[in-house]
C-alpha cells in the first residue's frame, strides 16, 4: 500500500486549534486503516511533551512508543489548512502531516518532506494547492536521499 | 556525568528519540547533512532514549528527553535542543567539532 495516498489527504480543511487539527489528521489515518483509534490520543499526548512543529508551516504529529501497537500499516496523512492554525507561539501550521509507522518504510517520504520545508515556495504551494495529486507527487516522488 | 569531551575523542554521536517515528528522523537527517557539509566523518546513530548505550560519549536529545538521557547515559555529554530542524545548537556542535574545540553539556 502506498505510504502517501490520496484518500489520506484533505484539502481546504479548517481547524479551530492545534488539538482539532491533530484529531483530523489522526482520523484520516484511522479511517484509511493505518491505525487503531487509540493512536490519535497518543498523537495528542506526544504533542504535549514535545511539539512536532518543524518550521515553514509544517507540523508532523505522531504517536509515542507506547502507541506503536496501534499501528497497522505505515501511512502518512496530510491535512491542508489554507488559513493555518496556531501551533506554537507565533508559528502557524498550514500542512499537518500525521505519521503512522512501525518500521522505516517512510524515511524516504520524510526526506522529501525535509526538502519541501527547506523550500519556502514549495511549502507555500502545497499549503494552497487544490490538487491533492500534487501533494502525493511531491512527497512520494523518489529522490536521492543523502543519508 | 561528563561535563565535556574534546572534539578529537568524538567518533559517534547518539541521537536520542522517543518513538523514532517522525521528528527525530528529521533531526538525525539534518544533523548528518550538516556534518557531511562540514567534511566531518562522524557517525550519527539513532537510539530510543530508553535504550541508550550506557557507554555513549555524546548524546543529542530534545530538551523534553534530555534529563532521561542523562539518567540512561550518565557518562555522556548530553546536548539538548528544542527544534528538530535547524536548531542553532546543531550548528554550534558542528562548528566546535570542525574547530577541534571541546563539546560541553547544553541544558
Amino acid at each position: 500500500m502506498a505510504i502517501v495516498a490520496i484518500e489520506r489527504i484533505r484539502l481546504g480543511a479548517v481547524a479551530k486549534d492545534k488539538q482539532d487539527a491533530i484529531r483530523q489528521a489522526g482520523e484520516l489515518l484511522v479511517s484509511s486503516g493505518c491505525v487503531a483509534p487509540g493512536y490519535v490520543q497518543g498523537m495528542l499526548n506526544r504533542e504535549q511533551t514535545m511539539s512536532t512543529y518543524l518550521g515553514n508551516g509544517v507540523a508532523i504529529p505522531h504517536g509515542q512508543h507506547e502507541n506503536l501497537g496501534d499501528v497497522k500499516s505505515t501511512g502518512i496523512s496530510v491535512l491542508q489548512i489554507p488559513d493555518g492554525v496556531e501551533w506554537e507561539d507565533g508559528e502557524r501550521a498550514y500542512l499537518v502531516i500525521g505519521i503512522a509507522a512501525n518500521a522505516d518504510e517512510h524515511v524516504g517520504v520524510l526526506a522529501n518532506l525535509a526538502e519541501v520545508i527547506e523550500d519556502e515556495d514549495a511549502a507555500t504551494q502545497l499549503a494552497h494547492t487544490t490538487d491533492a495529486a500534487l501533494i502525493v507527487e511531491r512527497l512520494s516522488h523518489a529522490r536521492e536521499t543523502e543519508v | 556525568m561528563a561535563a565535556s569531551i574534546p572534539a578529537s575523542s568524538v567518533d559517534t554521536i547518539v541521537f536520542a528519540c522517543e518513538a523514532g517515528i517522525g521528528s527525530s528522523i528529521m533531526g538525525v537527517n539534518a544533523l548528518k547533512k550538516k556534518l557531511k557539509q562540514a567534511g566531518l566523518n562522524i557517525n550519527v546513530v539513532h537510539k530510543p532514549v530508553r535504550s541508550l548505550p550506557a557507554d555513549a560519549k555524546v548524546v543529542i536529545a530534545h530538551k523534553g528527553l534530555a534529563n532521561f538521557a542523562r539518567e540512561r547515559a550518565p557518562n555522556a555529554v548530553v546536548i539538548a535542543f528544542s527544534q528538530f530542524l535547524n536548531d542553532p545548537v546543531f550548528d554550534q556542535v558542528v562548528q566546535k567539532l570542525k574547530n577541534g574545540d571541546t563539546l560541553t553539556e547544553v541544558k
